[in-house]
């Protein structure tokens, strides 16, 4: 994968020849860190209970939240037959499901606000400590992936 | 912001985990990989041995500038390639 390849930088939209390319090389280390941050979230090899569909889903919900049609678009394509608990109304969701986007909604959303009972809630619905590690890992990961886009895309508007 | 904050502190606050941190005297060779990744190698903190339940996601967040990283198979992986 080359430096324009990285996720964060092809859904910017920087190619070669744009200014921001030229900063962007200067620190292609953040992009390649970065783009091994989303590996290691997106499609880990030790997944637990949540699965790359599943995770993939997740991302393309919370890109949805955060109104970036790209990265929800590129996230929906790993999602298969979870792709429908990227809408924001899932009615028919099993109760464990249901804490899980509840969880993922707020912190996502209102971080403030999150609270000790929010992580109860989610051992409560039988989820081990460890995947509420891979959950909030998942969820902080396109908290800061979906800013850096936001202002990249910012900058190039800027600069071209 | 609508109040001026006008007393201050000097105790330090603490972080605790909601979770409960994995153990390193039970963690596998991936995790004790990622761990030498951190700052400090004297005492790992619970804040790491939380993260180490997601041993992959913690082997790549530590900055690989760091000398301590490439003690990292994930790192010297990376490296190699």
């Amino acid at each position: 994968m080359t430096l324009f390849e990285t996720t964060i930088l092809s859904k910017t939209g920087v190619v070669p020849d744009y200014a921001l390319a030229l900063a962007a090389m200067t620190h292609e280390n953040i992009f390649t860190m970065s783009q091994a941050a989303e590996d290691a979230v997106l499609r880990p090899r030790d997944c637990g209970i949540f699965g790359h569909d599943m995770r993939a889903a997740l991302a393309a919900r919370v890109a949805e939240l955060a109104e970036d049609e790209t990265l929800a678009t590129y996230y929906l394509t790993g999602a298969g037959d979870l792709a429908t608990i990227a809408e924001e109304a899932e009615p028919d969701a099993a109760q464990r499901l249901t804490t899980i986007l509840t969880f993922v909604d707020k912190v996502s959303n209102q971080i403030r606000h999150t609270a000790a009972e929010d992580i109860a809630g989610l051992q409560a619905a039988g989820i081990s400590d460890a995947d509420i590690v891979r959950l909030c890992e998942l969820v902080a990961f396109l908290a800061y992936q979906i800013r850096v886009v936001s202002g990249l895309r910012l900058m190039q508007e800027t600069t071209l | 912001m609508s109040c001026v904050i006008h007393n201050f502190t000097r105790n330090v606050p603490l972080w605790q985990p909601r979770v409960t941190p994995d153990k390193l005297a039970e963690a596998t060779q991936e995790q004790l990989d990622a761990l030498q990744v951190t700052p400090s190698n004297t005492k790992v903190s619970d804040y790491v041995l939380t993260l180490a339940h997601d041993v992959e996601s913690l082997s790549v967040r530590s900055p690989c500038s760091m000398q301590s990283c490439m003690t990292s198979a994930v790192c010297r992986e990376r490296n190699a390639n």
